[in-house]
């Protein structure tokens, strides 16, 4: 480790003194230059994004599995703290919804045979990838989340990313094994959306805060506090109806909560959503079924197998 | 051979500034929820290019603030370029002040980290501002700035660990 000594040291110091004031002139030129780069050529940003996340993706994979622990050990923490509130909750809940089922037994019934007498076409039907949030934004000024599945998984980018409970975000980085999420309280995130009762179009504009405001909601719409919003499906990338989020407040702008802690997200499912499929037979095949079976078979049952063949053998059954 | 050996673990060794840097980019970025805290996560890189800017700035070089800067903006989707800044800023405040902090003490060190968070983590939350032509929330900004006072101690504590472990006066750049 021989260091310069003598002579060379001698000359070599104030030049490397007025390189070192220099580097930091350069150095802060270039990453302003950066920031306003990042700004016009966004595609080029987008993908030496998403190849330094293709490259982190084991790192971040391997981490991310103990924080799942630590994350559920905080839920623990969090849920024996409130569990007596959410007990009653749960219950009032719990009493409501049982009546809602019965109501989505009879409306499934209905609307199966409507569909028969209409011959109506068959649901667009959804397959899902489930992806682990490996990392976050990483700082006050985006909302994002990088899942550690990627192009070859399927991802693409627009596709919607739906948590437990409802929309998440959209895809808007895709790399090889890993993808970047847009939240929807992100500032960059817009998504067309509709009030679920009357279906009064809208557009839910984050702007970083928890809570994304409802903007360009037609005039004759009337939001009020508690009223759901769900995907209209304006843009074709999604479909509509998936559950986004709830109306907290109607005074100065519509404000609502998303529907999924978007602080605590773990494991998501992006969508993968095409609108010129039609190569399933039978939606409700393909559909996840939205209740459990029924014990007694009704009458709906057997009409819609088929009305030629006596008992054809099911493929489900051995 | 052990002349090589010793060689070779001196310089593996004096890349541990910007290893420990790198890390601590990664670590900042894992999905943690608190409840009730949206996104909000502690300047751990800064921690991390402060301390080594002043203690051993022969190894956390400028340029290798800036490149961690630019690793964490190109990981995290923040616009690209504001932590290469932000880490720059830093860097040159730790070796402009570097011979007041080497001989005093924590305290004093912990003080000179408040004004540095306190003015750079704004001037990002500036920067942010002006390109969206719109004023950020400012509440994050706050949690951030206390989350990263509260939890220098303990980077602190961790770094100057590493740093008397394995980088002895020996190693050098």
């Amino acid at each position: 480790m021989a260091r310069r000594t003598g002579r060379s040291a001698w000359i070599a110091a104030p030049i490397l003194a007025l390189l070192q004031r220099f580097a930091f002139l350069l150095l802060l030129a270039a990453a302003v230059g950066l920031i306003l780069v990042s700004r016009i050529d966004r595609p080029a940003v987008e993908r030496s994004r998403a190849l330094v996340a293709d490259i982190f993706e084991p790192v971040l994979s391997a981490v991310a599995q103990p924080v799942g622990v630590i994350n559920a050990a905080i839920g623990w923490v969090d849920d024996i703290l409130f569990v007596h509130e959410e007990n009653f909750r749960l219950r009032t809940e719990n009493a409501r919804l049982l009546q809602w089922q019965e109501v989505a037994r009879r409306l499934e019934q209905d609307n199966a045979s409507m569909r028969r007498l209409l011959a109506a076409g068959p649901d667009l039907t959804n397959t899902f990838v489930t992806g682990r949030v490996i990392a976050d934004g990483g700082g006050s000024f985006v909302r994002t989340a990088l899942l550690n599945i990627g192009a070859k998984d399927g991802v693409r980018k627009g596709q919607a990313v739906i948590g437990e409970g409802g929309y998440v975000g959209r895809v808007a980085e895709v790399g090889y094994r890993a993808s970047r999420i847009l939240l929807l309280t992100d500032l960059n995130s817009r998504l067309p959306v509709m009030l679920q009762e009357g279906g009064h179009r809208a557009v839910l504009t984050g702007d970083n805060s928890p809570f994304p405001r409802l903007e360009y909601l037609t005039g004759a719409a009337k939001p009020l506090v508690g009223m759901h919003i769900v995907t209209s499906g304006d843009g074709g990338q999604f479909p509509a109806g998936i559950p986004v989020a709830e109306i907290v407040s109607t005074d100065g702008g519509v404000r609502v909560r998303p529907l999924v802690d978007l602080g605590r997200l773990d494991f998501l499912r992006v969508m993968q959503f095409d609108e010129t499929r039609i190569d399933a037979e039978d939606p409700a095949a393909a559909l996840p079924p939205l209740l459990p079976p029924q014990k007694h078979p009704g009458q709906n049952q057997g009409q819609g197998q088929s009305m030629g063949q006596a008992s054809p053998p099911t493929p489900q059954q051995p | 051979m052990s002349a090589l050996l010793r060689q070779t673990s001196r310089r593996i060794r004096a890349l541990l500034p910007i290893f420990s840097s790198v890390m601590l980019v990664l670590f900042g970025l894992l999905p943690i929820g608190l409840p009730h805290f949206d996104s909000v996560a502690p300047a751990f890189a800064l921690m991390a290019v402060f301390y080594w800017s002043i203690f051993r700035s022969d190894l956390m070089t400028m340029v290798g603030a800036f490149m961690i800067g630019l690793l964490l903006d190109l990981l995290s989707a923040g616009p690209l370029g504001l932590n290469a800044l932000i880490l720059v800023l830093v860097h040159e405040l730790g070796m402009a002040q570097r011979k007041v902090f080497l001989g005093s003490s924590f305290m004093v060190n912990w003080a000179a980290f408040a004004l540095v968070v306190g003015a750079v983590l704004p001037a990002g939350w500036a920067i942010v501002s002006v390109l969206h032509w719109r004023l950020q929330p400012t509440a994050p900004l706050l949690a951030q700035l206390l989350l990263s006072l509260a939890l220098y101690p303990a980077i602190y504590w961790g770094l100057s660990r590493l740093e008397r472990r394995w980088l002895r006066a020996s190693v050098t750049a």
